[in-house]
């Protein structure tokens, strides 16, 4: 799953350990989330999209790849 | 928001990658050594029945309980380490799987002589698989 996560957070000038501490993951995760390899939780992709005041499909869609 | 207590319970990747990395270590030391023990000999069963009940009712409730277990993980525990945790597990079992099947095969057996394996052994395939395949999800985000 692709995403826009580091735009975003870099248009809140927001540090991957501030985004992980605001929304309860480490920043490993935050990073591993950024670099595609971990795709977050309904839970976790709903509270991201609420900090950003935005929606899941605002930030995550789909790959075409499997 | 998340309270600062349930923030430093979810801040929990570099425990797990550090219970992970010891579990692995101690797969590799556990089938290292089981290579310099003596033939492995088998206790017959004094009352089948009571083996048989023990054998799937123990299993059945410890998984009983770690599933509590894991549900409360899954509610409470940083969700990038239980994705990880829960994928390698599951690589784990299948590496115990696959091990068994090579090592039923005769050939190698009569061909290389290699021994058989013990109950112990089969955790700790479980764990170096687990090991492996976390330490690859959490380094490299998988191997493709």
């Amino acid at each position: 799953m692709k995403n826009r996560l580091k735009v975003l957070r870099a248009e809140h000038d927001l540090s991957q350990a501030d985004l992980g501490e605001r929304i309860g993951l480490s920043r490993q995760a935050i990073n591993a989330i950024e670099r595609e390899k971990y795709d977050p939780s309904l839970p976790v992709a709903i509270r991201i999209a609420r900090l950003f005041e935005t929606t899941v499909e605002e930030i995550f869609f789909l790959d075409d790849h499997c | 928001m998340a309270s600062p207590k349930a923030l430093r319970f979810r801040m929990s990747l570099g425990v797990t990658t550090f219970i992970t990395t010891v579990m692995f270590l101690a797969g590799v030391v556990i089938l290292a050594r089981g290579s310099f023990l003596p033939e492995l000999t088998l206790t017959p069963s004094s009352d089948p029945a009571i083996d048989i009940a023990l054998l799937i009712g123990v299993p059945a409730i410890l998984a009983v309980i770690l599933a509590v277990g894991s549900a409360a993980d899954r509610k409470c525990a940083d969700d990038f380490a239980y994705q990880l945790l829960a994928t390698s597990a599951m690589i784990g079992m299948f590496t115990i799987i696959g091990t068994n099947a090579i090592w039923a095969i005769d050939f190698l057996r009569d061909a290389i002589g290699i021994r058989d394996l013990r109950g112990p052994d089969m955790m700790a395939i479980g764990l170096v698989g687990w090991g492996v395949s976390y330490l690859a999800f959490r380094i490299r985000g998988g191997l493709m």
